[in-house]
């Protein structure tokens, strides 16, 4: 180590001044904030209505970039402007290599991959649009990146304003069917998760009105979170009925009110939104869970029986 | 992703203060003194502050597939601390330590790392007095680690030409 990296090390070991206190800090923290809790179908609304928006100020201006779909496999030289994001605010503008966190099996057809993004968070605010490219495709690994654009308001820069994104999934599809084939993210080619849909529990039993059932996928502390998930009309709003098989301390509390017992294991309730889960080993457990959408502010009563949700628990193949 | 979503059993008990508090602790004196380091003099608190507003607006983007929390919440602190250099628009002479703030620091040390760019010096304090490996840095920093080498490299040779400039 050099006479200056000892100097800094050493300055390292002089430095600081206690840290404040946290529990104040924190309740600074939270009344700057409002309460949010926007229900996600409202979250995805506002994204529709912002990208509605942006598509109109690009159709009504002379020249503008041509549109493509989100998350369609997209050549970045096809869009307008590549300028530097700091030096032209607003418009549309390359990002880098995002990265990845997963890739989903189409259910159809093999050959698909669902690459789950998280877009890059201290970008500007703005519509994002990732895509996907397959780098490279031999018969042992399949290397895909991930890069995106960036609508930006008029006036904004990447580094104004955080996005307030979601993950989401673009489609790569490969030449030939992913079999065993290893997929690695081109960010710092590190093996990626790869979920086949096939794998992820269906229940036998679901209540009536539901449908759907299209599978998720989500990562926490880097381990699989998949998720099914059915809608059915509840009045003028919708019930979403989801099951999830997660890491055990995925279900950060508990334990809830107990509830029969799920396939030999304990199982219990939480409420808001209502979830039934059971450990299924020492590091997993299962979730379902339901809830109504939008929510409301006020108390409602539990939007399925605890019978119902337990039914839907026991005939979980 | 909603934060009801990704976690329900936590926004259903209404804990999700208490949850956010368990993942910001482990990490909280090393947050301050990043911020003590990346601020603009006499600001750390209020960054510091102003990244933990940040961090619970913003916690329901934390993804611990992309990263552990300890990597988030620095960078969410970094990001503070050149936005506020960003609003004051500082000068060498406010840079500049008074000789009386010494408190056993190396004032020659401070004084050549101001002359840093913002991501060199995010880089240095990251890695020589958080102790941050190189891996974590390139996270933190939205880069390879390759890319942080070399910044840390640039940033040394800039360091020993200041200091050498000062003798």
């Amino acid at each position: 180590m050099s006479d200056l990296e000892d100097r800094l090390r050493a300055d390292a070991l002089r430095l600081g001044e206690p840290a404040p206190d946290l529990d104040r800090a924190l309740s600074v923290a939270v009344a700057a904030v409002p309460a949010r809790r926007v229900p996600w179908v409202l979250a995805a609304a506002a994204v529709v209505v912002m990208a509605l928006g942006v598509a109109g100020v690009l159709l009504l201006r002379p020249g503008g970039p041509s549109r493509q779909a989100p998350g369609a496999a997209s050549s970045p030289a096809s869009s307008a402007p590549s300028s530097a994001p700091s030096a032209a605010p607003g418009g549309l503008v390359e990002t880098d290599d995002v990265g990845f966190s997963g890739v989903l099996l189409d259910a159809q057809d093999p050959s698909v991959l669902h690459v789950y993004v998280w877009p890059e968070q201290r970008g500007a605010c703005g519509v994002y649009h990732p895509h996907a490219v397959v780098e490279s495709q031999t018969a042992a690994a399949v290397v895909i990146r991930v890069a995106g654009r960036q609508e930006l308001p008029p006036g904004a820069t990447r580094n104004d304003c955080t996005v307030e994104s979601a993950r989401v999934s673009v489609p790569v599809t490969l030449r030939a069917p992913l079999g065993d084939r290893v997929v690695y993210d081109s960010l710092d080619h590190h093996e990626q998760y790869v979920l086949d849909p096939a794998t992820v529990a269906a229940p036998t039993y679901l209540p009536p009105g539901f449908t759907g059932g299209a599978v998720d996928l989500s990562l926490y502390e880097n381990k699989p979170v998949t998720r099914r998930t059915w809608t059915a009309p509840r009045g003028d709003r919708q019930l979403r009925l989801q099951v999830l098989a997660a890491p055990r301390s995925y279900v950060l509390v508990g334990p809830g009110t107990p509830a029969g017992t799920v396939d030999g294991h304990p199982a219990h309730l939480t409420a808001e939104p209502e979830c039934l889960w059971w450990d299924t080993s020492a590091s997993r457990a299962m979730l379902v869970c339901v809830q109504l959408e939008p929510s409301s502010e006020g108390a409602e009563p539990p939007p399925l029986p605890t019978a119902e949700l337990l039914r839907v628990a026991r005939s979980l193949a | 992703v909603d934060f009801a979503v990704e976690y329900p059993a936590v926004a259903a008990s209404g804990a999700e203060r208490d949850a956010f508090a368990a993942l910001v602790a482990p990490h909280w004196p090393a947050m301050a003194r990043l911020a003590q380091r990346l601020a603009p003099p006499g600001q750390w608190e209020d960054v510091l502050q102003d990244a933990l507003t940040a961090a619970w607006r913003k916690r329901g983007q934390y993804d611990p597939a992309r990263g552990a929390a300890r990597s988030w919440l620095f960078a969410v602190v970094d990001d503070q601390c050149r936005k506020a250099y960003r609003r004051v628009r500082l000068t060498t002479e406010l840079v500049d330590l008074p000789a009386d703030d010494a408190g056993g620091r190396d004032l020659d040390l401070d004084r050549a790392l101001t002359r840093l760019t913002a991501r060199q010096r995010s880089a240095v304090v990251l890695h020589y007095y958080l102790d941050v490996p190189v891996a974590e840095v390139a996270t933190i920093l939205r880069c390879r680690p390759g890319t942080v080498k070399s910044t840390l490299s640039d940033a040394r040779a800039r360091l020993r030409a200041e200091l050498e400039g000062d003798a």
